[in-house]
């Protein structure tokens, strides 16, 4: 098991590939990270410090991109695309243009500190909002790593696989939870397929929040069967294919994020399963923001935010018990 | 500059035969925006055919091109047209649904690098497909563009990234959609010098001073102070220049002319002359 970060293992692969592939370029808004400091000294070429402007990077990317440059902009998540969002169509008007031509460009915009990663910093660094706006630019490819190993997959793909990527970072530790790669070809996974009574389907940090709910209804003896867990690796394009498989064996559907409902991937399995009789709950964020301090208390803001939205894992299994 | 007379005198039979092609996309089109390109024409007829670019399609060092304010990217379509890069019935199909020419240009049309439907992209995306080359990159915008702040983020990232390879144009009619902007954005070329860049200030109607600012660029060598900078040519235009009645006026933006107005035009251009003009 990795004891790195999920960004940092994803710079860190990068950095290797980089080493022997100058075709990488590594964009950066003038974020830091003691992982990048040996890519910015020893690849100068390949790195270059944008400034303070998402929306110049965000163009500069599709620039560099068209001319054969395999492209990655950085920036925290809460500025890196949101800041940039017209650009960031203008980048997938481009993309889808070139594509009709036989021409595939490479371009990864990396969001560090997703969701309510960045926990004491308020409102304007929490990113609950991102499934969804960036579900609604046609072509973007959204990858939502949820540990150690699909962060490293993810920086895989970024360096080998041509295409319009978005792709969310925890800058928090988070245990390793899938055991192969079949989360990477399927673009979901169940975690241990055991289950079969309710499914949840979550993705990134929240994943482990399901897995923490399931652990506690376990141990209290309270729910009688095992709960499925799958974690959505790429939100987009979903593959409706491994999800209905994976629905197949379940009779009720749990969703959750940590994200607005608005978009976000209980909405879009909602969509999906609106000609299906299974019972769905979508458990998201409130539609709200939240101002708190907590760093002094167990788990820190993040989880303390949790808590106060309901999706925290004694909230989630809570509402499991309801809903079954 | 020395430039051999038959340049000059097809650069100068081209201010006629363009504006005239771009007039027949509109009355055949009946879509707005044409008349804005009028100002253009001796910009982007110098880079085509001022003999000094590389714009071969098949060619993957080429030069690039950008017309940022994607309105004003129709004056394109007569010269690919004039390359052979799309047909001359192309131009009579504008906007139609069997046709390929769009009222912004996009990389489905050849030699269209990026989507500029959009204002305020081009200056970054140029700048972005300067890095790690050494051909040149064309990036027209407007003065209206300035108004947008991405623009000011792309002229500060060109300097910090001494792209010397990045040659802007800005085609500073003075005007957009509701009136003036110089109350806003001069004094031009205070301004740009002052995010170093090579800023040069010319008529942009005059062959002479754009092929002699374009010099300026080319014959640059390391000892001048201006070497490692992008540049910039301010080429103050008049909106609609050709017919007196829509020079200047922003209201042609976006209108149609009637039929009288359209044989009182036609007119005007059939008389047109780059030296008394």
């Amino acid at each position: 098991m990795s004891d790195k970060l999920p960004r940092d293992v994803f710079i860190d692969y990068v950095y290797e590939r980089a080493k022997n592939d100058k075709r990488i370029v590594f964009l950066n808004a003038d974020l830091g990270a003691i992982a990048l400091d040996k890519f910015r000294e020893e690849l100068p070429e390949q790195f270059i410090h944008t400034g303070i402007s998402e929306q110049t990077m965000m163009n500069w990317g599709l620039g560099m991109a068209q001319t054969g440059n395999i492209v990655l902009t950085y920036a925290m998540d809460s500025f890196v695309m949101t800041r940039a969002m017209e650009q960031a169509k203008v980048a997938a008007v481009g993309f889808q243009s070139l594509n009709e031509k036989g021409i595939y460009p490479a371009m990864n915009i990396i969001g560090i500190g997703c969701g309510f990663g960045y926990g004491e910093g308020g409102p304007t660094h929490y990113t609950t909002e991102m499934t969804g706006w960036a579900r609604g630019i046609a072509g973007m490819e959204i990858l939502s790593p949820s540990d150690s190993k699909s962060a490293m997959e993810a920086a895989r793909i970024s360096c080998e696989v041509p295409g319009l990527r978005y792709i969310r970072l925890d800058r928090q530790f988070l245990p390793d939870i899938h055991g192969d790669n079949s989360f990477s070809e399927k673009g979901i996974a169940e975690i241990d397929s055991n289950g079969e009574s309710v499914c949840i389907f979550s993705t990134g940090y929240t994943t482990h929040t399901a897995l923490e709910a399931r652990k506690m209804l376990k141990e209290s003896l309270k729910f009688p069967s095992e709960i499925g867990i799958a974690d959505i690796f790429r939100i987009n394009p979903f593959n409706e294919e491994a999800f209905w498989e994976i629905v197949g064996k379940y009779p009720r559907i749990m969703t959750l994020e940590e994200n607005f409902q608005a978009g976000g991937i209980g909405e879009m399995i909602a969509g999906k399963m609106s000609k299906s009789k299974k019972p769905l709950e979508i458990i998201a964020m409130p539609d709200k923001y939240y101002f708190e301090n907590a760093s002094n208390i167990k788990g820190g803001s993040r989880s303390y935010i949790h808590k106060q939205a309901g999706i925290d894992a004694e909230s989630v299994a809570k509402k499991i018990l309801e809903f079954w | 500059m020395k430039r051999n007379y038959p340049i000059i005198k097809n650069l100068i039979d081209g201010s006629q035969k363009y504006r005239l092609e771009l007039f027949g996309m509109w009355i055949d089109s009946r879509r707005p925006h044409i008349p804005s390109t009028f100002g253009l024409v001796e910009i982007v007829n110098s880079l085509f055919n001022g003999e000094f670019t590389n714009f071969d399609i098949n060619d993957e060092n080429r030069d690039r091109l950008i017309i940022s304010p994607g309105h004003e990217g129709i004056v394109m379509y007569p010269f690919l047209a004039d390359k052979n890069y799309i047909s001359k019935e192309e131009l009579k199909k504008f906007t139609h649904h069997d046709g390929i020419l769009r009222q912004y240009p996009d990389p489905s049309m050849p030699l269209v690098e990026c989507p500029t439907g959009s204002l305020s992209h081009g200056l970054g995306i140029g700048g972005g497909m300067a890095e790690r080359r050494k051909n040149n990159v064309y990036v027209i915008i407007s003065d209206g563009e300035f108004w947008e702040g991405s623009t000011q983020e792309a002229m500060s990232l060109a300097t910090r990234r001494k792209l010397r390879n990045l040659i802007c144009i800005m085609n500073n009619n003075g005007t957009s959609i509701l009136g003036e902007t110089k109350t806003a954005h001069e004094p031009l070329e205070e301004k740009w010098k002052s995010y170093n860049w090579f800023t040069q200030r010319v008529n942009g109607h005059s062959y002479t001073e754009l092929l002699s600012a374009f010099d300026n660029i080319m014959s640059r060598i390391p000892s001048d102070e201006n070497y490692h900078k992008p540049s910039v040519i301010i080429a103050d235009t008049l909106k609609g220049k050709g017919i007196k009645e829509i020079e200047g006026d922003p209201m042609w933006h976006s209108r149609i002319p009637n039929n009288e107005q359209e044989k009182k035009f036609r007119e005007e251009l059939n008389k047109f002359n780059y030296i008394t003009n």
